[in-house]
């Protein structure tokens, strides 16, 4: 019996009900031959088998692709179409586009960019991780030096005492430290304008400087090998394109 | 010592010509830039027009890729000029995409892509010729209806014929996306032609 307001038989809104719960996209991907998996290939084989929706979209997005190739490429389209305006630079334009210096002319003539840019792409890798590496291996001597494993600049510290401790002077041992120079325990009576310098202290603080500058050098290590890494992969694909 | 520019030597003398033009455009010759201009503006157009169905804006990314190629013709590694030029027209096309996306109260005109027809054989009926015309404005119209990223990746990849992974990486996104994108893409492209299907089936 036809349904009064849409002129369809019961048969047909069942097959329309049916068709609503159908992927189209996984039938457009089986015209276009894209299904990979075999159980996704057969299930839409069977879509296209038993609903003629479905057969119906198989057929259609075969002919619309067939059409749109049939279209022409740009190189055919442009054998008989012109652009619409003239596109060529002006001198202007050229000067905007690509300002720079004598100097700068003569490197993009020497073509240093693209030296650079090989360079990078063929040793920028492992140099990047060999300086990571460094700033790493680097990072982890600095902070154990620093920080408290033996022979470290606090713990030499510690050993030789409290340092310049309040209401200490001349009480006991103490350091007391004088233009970066540690000193340590003033001998007993002795006054404390005449600091016995502690065998070592000058070294203690070489240490500290010397554990500052390896932190920092690690980091730019680090930093740097890093971002050659990263410059290297992303040239890589280029380069390896031509 | 070998200069890294120096591009590699192809028998193709189209090719060969290409790199000879850049080549010199790189060491400053602004002619030798303008000759490449000349030789590929009306097949970068072709090309654009396709993927930016208005005219004036597919024209102003055209200028913007030879721009852009003028700018970066150090970044040129060798292979086919014509395809690094198609490549920065497209990024160029797509860039007036996104321009046009945040101003979507203008919409695009029926493609204005009628100075064009699909040549016909010479053996050709006029009804042929006709019904071929027809298909023509049908399907550019239809294409013009669809959204950006699934025309672009339709004309990509069923007119230039462009494999779906150059498709990934020309829009930086995934295979699995760039076919969604066809699928979906053809599948619209099938209703907004619903009525007019006989057109093709014939």
């Amino acid at each position: 019996m036809a349904d009064p307001t849409t002129g369809h038989d019961e048969g047909e809104l069942a097959a329309i009900a049916r068709h609503a719960l159908h992927d189209e996209e996984l039938v457009a991907a089986f015209a276009a031959g894209d299904l990979e998996d075999a159980i996704e290939q057969e299930r839409a084989r069977a879509l296209v088998e038993r609903c003629a929706t479905c057969r119906d979209i198989h057929r259609d997005l075969a002919v619309i692709r067939t059409a749109i190739r049939a279209s022409g490429t740009a190189a055919e389209r442009a054998a008989t179409m012109s652009a619409p305006r003239d596109f060529r630079l002006t001198a202007d334009d050229a000067a905007r586009l690509r300002p720079g210096s004598p100097i700068a002319r003569v490197a993009r003539r020497l073509g240093w960019r693209a030296r650079l840019d090989l360079g990078v792409a063929a040793f920028g890798r492992p140099v990047g991780a060999a300086m990571a590496t460094f700033g790493v291996v680097g990072l982890l001597i600095g902070s154990l030096t620093l920080g408290g494993g033996p022979g470290s600049l606090f713990s030499a510290q510690s050993a030789a005492g409290p340092t310049s401790a309040p209401g200490a002077e001349g009480s006991g041992p103490a350091t007391s430290t004088i233009d970066g120079t540690n000193f340590g325990p003033a001998a007993s009576g002795q006054d404390t304008k005449n600091p016995v310098p502690v065998s070592g202290g000058r070294d203690t603080g070489t240490q500290g400087v010397a554990t500052v500058a390896l932190l920092g050098g690690s980091i730019a290590f680090l930093v740097l090998g890093i971002a050659l890494f990263v410059a290297a992969r992303r040239r890589a694909p280029t380069v390896a394109q031509h | 010592m070998e200069d890294l520019r120096a591009t590699t030597v192809t028998d193709d003398p189209v090719q060969r010509r290409d790199l000879i033009l850049l080549d010199r455009a790189r060491e400053g010759d602004l002619d030798a830039f303008n000759d490449l201009v000349v030789v590929y503006q009306d097949m970068l157009f072709a090309l654009v027009v396709r993927m930016v169905p208005d005219r004036d804006q597919a024209a102003d990314a055209v200028q913007e890729a030879f721009f852009s190629a003028y700018r970066n013709m150090e970044g040129f590694r060798g292979g086919s000029v014509r395809s690094w030029l198609s490549r920065i027209a497209i990024n160029a096309a797509m860039d007036a995409q996104r321009l046009k996306k945040r101003r979507p109260a203008d919409p695009y005109p029926e493609l204005e892509d009628d100075t064009w027809q699909p040549p016909a054989d010479a053996s050709a009926d006029p009804v042929t010729s006709s019904l071929t015309a027809e298909r023509h404005h049908a399907l550019n119209g239809a294409l013009a209806q669809i959204t950006n990223d699934q025309r672009t990746a339709i004309v990509l990849y069923d007119v230039e014929g462009y494999d779906y992974a150059e498709i990934a990486e020309l829009t930086a996104v995934s295979v699995g996306t760039v076919k969604s994108r066809i699928h979906r893409g053809r599948l619209a492209l099938r209703g907004l032609l619903a009525d007019r299907m006989d057109l093709f089936r014939g």
